[in-house]
């Protein structure tokens, strides 16, 4: 903080990033697929945010901003990294932008608070699967065959265990405690 | 809007699994993508699945990167609790770690916008690990492998340190059945619990570092058993990782006194002792099982499917701290009867030993 109590651009800029890295980060994931891609992409969308941060106009919602940059970066990355994987047409990535934006902040971060919680009641075995399924981002079919299970089975086990996660995040933020 | 709205079909459920799966093929991209652009519903449930998604990936992430960095925090060695400290507290070396694991946890979930602005760019976030993987499937392995009674090669490579000095070099024990993928494994009477029959134990194995292994990273070795032969009681067989007969984690399954009758384990051998096994559930001869030894974040777990009876169980150790570090592991198959008359033969189909392994920073 420089003298006067003023904010410094760039404690601003970090103020903004942080409370609304988790749905940029989701959009950003969302849009690319992949873990360590988003992160990559992620890392250029903040990059380019710091760039123009004096075009920003602080009357308007920083997230929106925010992710019209992510859904910019998201398309040039994918056009020339990963010209064959299936991905959203230009429409849909905007109209999702919207919905992304729509989400409160309290409940997100409410979610993310009880998932913890919510991961540590499921059997151990889910937990392995989760760990075998997103520790590395790790495609089910690669999983699969390193469990020996069909990649449908894993699929299957990977739907059940999000509903059960699901269900038990809604149950935790419904109360207000957590897990 | 909540997850269980009754708007939300099982058919959109099924489509927004497969798009996070990745599984999603083609036409049903197009259903999704006709979905989403027209019902708003349809978006706020991607939206929290997505949301869901993403937080899953940063806590399995925070998870893993916690262990690793509990893992290499020294554990004491094993001694009688008697000759404990009674309050020993945290160490400032054990406080050190502890903020170690916190800045590491902390870095996967946020840290490169942290980095923007100590150095006006991001720090490269390492790449995932890759697993590298061999895999016998016993039709025949590479000359130089360790050879079967009929000089068949049988693909492993090395025997764990220690073991099986006397066995000849058309192993006896060893049996590749011609065309049915099934390797023979005869136990002998021999225990890495108190050093009995070393010389004739049947440990055969691959070495991890052929691999890329360098003495950190994950790894794990998974072996199908195809038909469960009645043992003796104590009679086992099962996966192993270890440096010497006298310093492995095992496990697999232990023959019980009731006949017929065997019961999941997993064991810490520390210089030649049994320490720290554990047990659970029952197996019985006839039974199909694949049986996986992981350690993953420096934590050993053993699970055993049951392909008979469609169970799984899993167990997990004390840490095995005697491997921490430690490059030169051998991973393989083993089978012990230190108390039967008549030496049973367990038969091994496939076999992988897989080794997660950093790649180069691109």
């Amino acid at each position: 903080m420089p003298e006067h109590g003023v904010p410094d651009r760039r404690d601003l800029f970090a103020e903004h990033l942080r409370r609304n890295r988790s749905r940029l980060f989701a959009y950003v994931h969302t849009l690319v697929r992949n873990l360590a891609d988003a992160d990559d992409v992620f890392q250029q969308t903040a990059l380019a945010l710091w760039r123009r941060f004096d075009t920003y106009d602080p009357t308007r919602s920083f997230l929106n901003w925010a992710l019209g940059v992510a859904r910019l970066e998201a398309a040039t990355w994918l056009r020339s990294h990963a010209r064959d994987r299936l991905r959203f047409s230009d429409d849909l990535t905007a109209i999702l932008l919207e919905a992304f934006a729509a989400v409160p902040d309290a409940e997100t971060s409410d979610r993310q608070d009880a998932l913890p919680g919510c991961m540590d009641k499921l059997p151990d075995a889910d937990r392995l699967l989760l760990t075998e399924c997103y520790q590395n981002g790790s495609d089910v079919a690669a999983v699969a065959a390193r469990l020996g299970r069909s990649a449908q089975s894993v699929h299957n086990s990977l739907a059940r265990i999000r509903r059960v996660l699901h269900e038990c995040i809604e149950r935790a933020t419904a109360r207000g405690t957590r897990g | 809007m909540s997850v269980a709205d009754p708007q939300i079909s099982d058919r959109l459920r099924e489509l927004v699994d497969a798009y996070l799966d990745g599984t999603i093929a083609p036409p049903e991209f197009a259903e999704v993508e006709s979905l989403l652009r027209t019902d708003e519903v349809a978006r706020a449930y991607f939206v929290r699945c997505a949301q869901l998604h993403t937080d899953l990936s940063l806590e399995v992430a925070a998870r893993v990167a916690t262990e690793q960095a509990l893992a290499q925090i020294p554990e004491p060695a094993y001694e009688p609790t008697a000759s404990r400290p009674a309050n020993r507290g945290l160490t400032s070396q054990s406080v050190r770690w502890l903020v170690a694991a916190s800045l590491l946890v902390g870095m996967s979930i946020g840290g490169g916008v942290v980095g923007l602005f100590a150095a006006q760019s991001i720090p490269k976030v390492s790449p995932p690990p890759e697993p590298r993987t061999l895999s016998l499937d016993f039709r025949g392995g590479k000359s130089g492998t360790l050879g079967d009674v009929a000089s068949t090669r049988t693909g492993f490579t090395h025997r764990l340190p220690g073991t099986g000095i006397g066995l000849p070099a058309n192993d006896p024990n060893l049996r590749v059945i011609p065309g049915s993928g099934r390797l023979e494994v005869t136990a002998t009477a021999s225990d890495l619990n108190t050093r009995f029959g070393l010389d004739q134990a049947e440990f055969p194995g691959v070495r991890l570092t052929d691999l890329g292994f360098t003495g950190s990273e994950d790894f794990e070795v998974v072996a199908a058993v195809v038909d469960v032969p009645a043992m003796a009681f104590v009679g086992q067989f099962g996966v192993y990782a270890g440096v010497a007969a006298e310093w492995t984690v095992r496990g697999g399954l232990v023959s019980q006194r009731e006949e017929d009758s065997y019961r999941q384990f997993v064991v810490n051998t520390r210089d030649g002792r049994d320490k720290d096994a554990y047990f659970i559930g029952l197996g019985a001869p006839g039974d199909e099982l694949q049986m996986r030894l992981s350690r993953i974040g420096g934590k050993f777990s053993m699970a055993v499917e049951n392909r008979t009876s469609g169970a799984t169980s899993t167990l997990a150790t004390r840490h095995s701290e005697f491997l921490d570090g430690k490059a030169d592991v051998v991973v393989g198959v083993f089978a012990c009867d230190p108390r039967g008359k008549e030496h049973k033969a367990v038969r091994f189909g496939e076999f992988t030993a897989t080794v997660w392994v950093r790649p180069t920073m691109k």
